[in-house]
């Protein structure tokens, strides 16, 4: 009986991988300009970080604390013999912090003076997103802007909803991420 | 006031006694002064009256002797002798009536001195002037006659004739003065009448005033007498009427020492005597009433309880009777009983065999449980093995999601010429993600494999246990079919003397039913007298309420 679950289960598994497989050719040869986006999760709450300024995705490691920093400076980590800052996301945009350090994920960023860190629960993954032109009506379907989407935080750049992603989970917060790094390392 | 009653009477009665003697004898007194004075009076008036009548006679014999001597004189025939005579009387009657004024002056006079009254006094000097007048024209009468009879003697004619006319008015005057005295008499007798009227009235006023203040103390008296007597008797009456209504709760205000005093104290004593007997008559009536109450009570309690003890023999008779018919079905069923409980004995010996056998097979069950019990127990420690194979499938799926990660970003980073990696990174993270989903479906469902495991240990030790219970009921079961087996055969003994006992029973039952009607009839006549007693009860208590009813006559 265990044995026939399984190889049904099995099946089911394969049939729906094929189906994504296929399914995500016709979508990328649909959607012409697209935007991918890392999506992490901090508590309830996700946001998307552009592809293009990360370096690399981590494990949590110790982290060493720094005195006299400010609330989202987490402290400093080692990485490859390189000393990294870093910061809790959710507490660089003023939201609760969630997750205890030592666990979850640390994404580590590309670009700018100093090498910074961003301690989130967990990377969910990559998604591409239409860049809907900023001038143009709200399509639905592409990247919002904050005003449109409600939001009025300096730090967020754009809301990408539900259907605008890869098809998994909710819609995330774009993090602007030099508008929120300025404030840290000026 | 002390003064007993009976003295106030006698007090008053001899006041009222001592006055009218005094009264009778001032009357009687009275009425001898009046004799007296009229005994008095009638006697000087009669003897007085009496010397006027014999003068006036004297005076007129005289005149007429005279006159018979002038005419003798004057016819000449009469002879000497004769004339001599006649003369002679004539002188000796005036002589006699010369005494005779002497004696009535004198009288008169003396009568004057003794009068009783002024008034008769005075009529007595007035007769005895007007008598002393008399005498004188008596005697002058007298001086004047002589020297006629001296002519008479000498045949004188012209001389008789000269001294007649004179004499004749002398006679006149004398009989007038005498007629003047028997006035003055006549007065004097008046005088006497209103002496005696005088008397008479002063006695009729006198006494009068005596019985009037002899009638107003009498009247005193007898006031005295009614406030002594009769008002504090009136009291008495009055406390004695109120007594007899029923009121004993006043007393009489008894003060003094009098009949009236004594008999105030001794009624006050007799109506405390009364009030107490009362009081206590009263108590003892309701007391009394009480008693006849609960006589009664008892007495129809008695009667129930006498008609329930009836109704109970009669029921115990009925099933005294009954019990004698139950007697004979006793000894029949109880044979019937014997021979059921020796098949039963025999029964109870199978069933102690198939109790036997049903306890090996519980001894069977116990044993393949426990063996159960150690498989389940070696499987969970497998299932635990698997856990730890799942951890580390997962720690390795997590990997693999970063590294595809990194691969997708390293794959960005080289632009366009990374897109297919970009592809194969996806495809990677895809494998992690379904891969770390499935080692999450596995691990839910070993934990409910190990629930289920947890489970199977439990209910199997549950069967383990259950089993050993069941092998310690067969057990109980057995000793206690091999108890019913023994009390079954002590069952048969029992009931064998059970049939001998209900002969001998049915033998005393005959006795009792015999006793049971001796029981009736007592209580038959228990209840008779009962009823006489319940009704001579309520004849008392009507007495007894009566009772109370006269006692409520009495307040005190």
């Amino acid at each position: 009986m265990n044995r026939a679950a399984e190889t049904v289960r099995r099946r089911a598994l394969r049939a729906a991988r094929t189906l994504a497989l296929a399914g995500r050719d016709g979508g990328v040869q649909r959607q012409a300009p697209l935007r991918p986006f890392l999506v992490c999760t901090c508590g309830a709450d996700r946001y998307g970080l552009p592809l293009a300024q990360v370096a690399q995705v981590l494990a949590a490691r110790p982290v060493t604390a720094v005195p006299g920093a400010p609330a989202a400076l987490l402290g400093v980590i080692a990485l490859s013999g390189r000393v990294v800052s870093l910061l809790g996301l959710a507490r660089a945009l003023g939201r609760a912090d969630a997750v205890q350090s030592g666990a979850g994920h640390v994404v580590v960023l590309r670009g700018g003076a100093a090498t910074v860190a961003l301690a989130v629960d967990r990377v969910e993954g990559v998604v591409a997103v239409a860049f809907a032109d900023p001038d143009g009506p709200a399509s639905g379907a592409g990247l919002l802007a904050p005003a449109a989407a409600g939001l009025g935080a300096e730090a967020v750049s754009g809301y990408a909803p539900a259907q605008a992603g890869a098809g998994d989970g909710p819609g995330f917060v774009v993090v602007d991420l030099p508008r929120l790094l300025r404030r840290y390392l000026s | 006031m002390s003064i007993s009653i009976g003295k106030r009477i006698l007090l008053g009665f001899v006041a009222i006694t001592v006055v009218i003697l005094a009264l009778g004898l001032y009357a009687l007194d009275q009425i001898s002064a009046v004799r007296e004075n009229m005994n008095t009076i009638v006697k000087r008036d009669l003897t007085v009256a009496r010397q006027l009548d014999d003068l006036g006679n004297k005076a007129r014999d005289m005149g007429l002797l005279r006159r018979n001597a002038v005419m003798a004189a004057l016819m000449r025939n009469r002879p000497e002798s004769e004339l001599t005579q006649t003369i002679e009387t004539w002188r000796r009657i005036g002589q006699e009536s010369e005494v005779l004024f002497g004696d009535i002056v004198r009288t008169a006079n003396g009568y004057s001195a003794t009068a009783p009254s002024p008034a008769r006094s005075l009529a007595w000097k007035k007769l005895a002037d007007t008598a002393g007048l008399a005498a004188n024209d008596f005697r002058q009468l007298r001086a004047v006659s002589e020297p006629q009879f001296a002519a008479i003697t000498a045949r004188d004619t012209d001389a008789i004739e000269a001294r007649n006319e004179p004499i004749n008015r002398m006679q006149e005057l004398l009989l007038a003065d005498i007629e003047r005295t028997r006035e003055a008499l006549d007065e004097g007798i008046a005088a006497g009448q209103q002496r005696a009227a005088d008397i008479y009235d002063r006695s009729l006023w006198s006494i009068v005033l005596t019985l009037a203040a002899s009638v107003l103390l009498s009247i005193l008296v007898t006031a005295l007498i009614r406030r002594g007597v009769v008002k504090p008797l009136e009291d008495v009456m009055r406390f004695a009427e109120r007594v007899g209504d029923g009121d004993l709760s006043g007393t009489l205000d008894a003060r003094g020492n009098d009949e009236i005093g004594r008999l105030g104290r001794t009624l006050n004593g007799m109506v405390a005597g009364l009030a107490d007997l009362a009081r206590t008559n009263r108590a003892a009536t309701a007391d009394l009433n009480a008693a006849a109450a609960e006589i009664r009570a008892s007495a129809q309690e008695q009667a129930a309880s006498v008609e329930e003890q009836f109704a109970a023999v009669q029921e115990t008779a009925a099933t005294v009777d009954e019990i004698t018919h139950s007697g004979a079905q006793i000894g029949k069923r109880a044979g019937e009983v014997i021979a059921t409980a020796q098949s039963t004995a025999q029964t109870s010996r199978a069933g102690l065999r198939a109790v036997a056998d049903t306890a090996k097979a519980m001894e069977a069950i116990r044993e393949q449980a426990e063996a159960v019990a150690g498989n389940i127990v070696a499987v969970s420690e497998k299932t635990q093995a698997i856990g730890d194979i799942i951890t580390t499938v997962n720690d390795i799926s997590e990997r693999t999601h970063l590294l595809a990660l990194n691969a997708a970003i390293e794959a960005a980073a080289a632009g366009e010429s990374g897109r297919s990696f970009a592809v194969v990174a996806s495809e990677m993270k895809l494998l992690a993600d379904q891969a770390k989903a499935a080692t999450g479906q596995v691990r839910t469902i070993l934990g409910e494999i190990q629930r289920g495991i947890n489970t199977s240990v439990m209910l199997t030790e549950e069967a383990v246990k259950r089993a050993a219970a069941g092998k310690a009921r067969s057990d109980t079961t057995q000793r206690t079919i091999e108890e019913i087996t023994a009390k079954v055969e002590e069952s048969v003994q029992t009931f064998q003397q059970i049939v001998a006992s209900t002969n001998q029973q049915q033998l005393g039952i005959e006795q009792v039913m015999g006793a049971l009607q001796n029981i009736r009839q007592a209580s038959q006549q228990t209840a008779a007298g009962t009823r006489e007693v319940e009704a001579a009860s309520a004849n008392l208590t009507e007495l007894a309420q009566a009772l109370m009813t006269l006692a409520e006559r009495y307040r005190h």
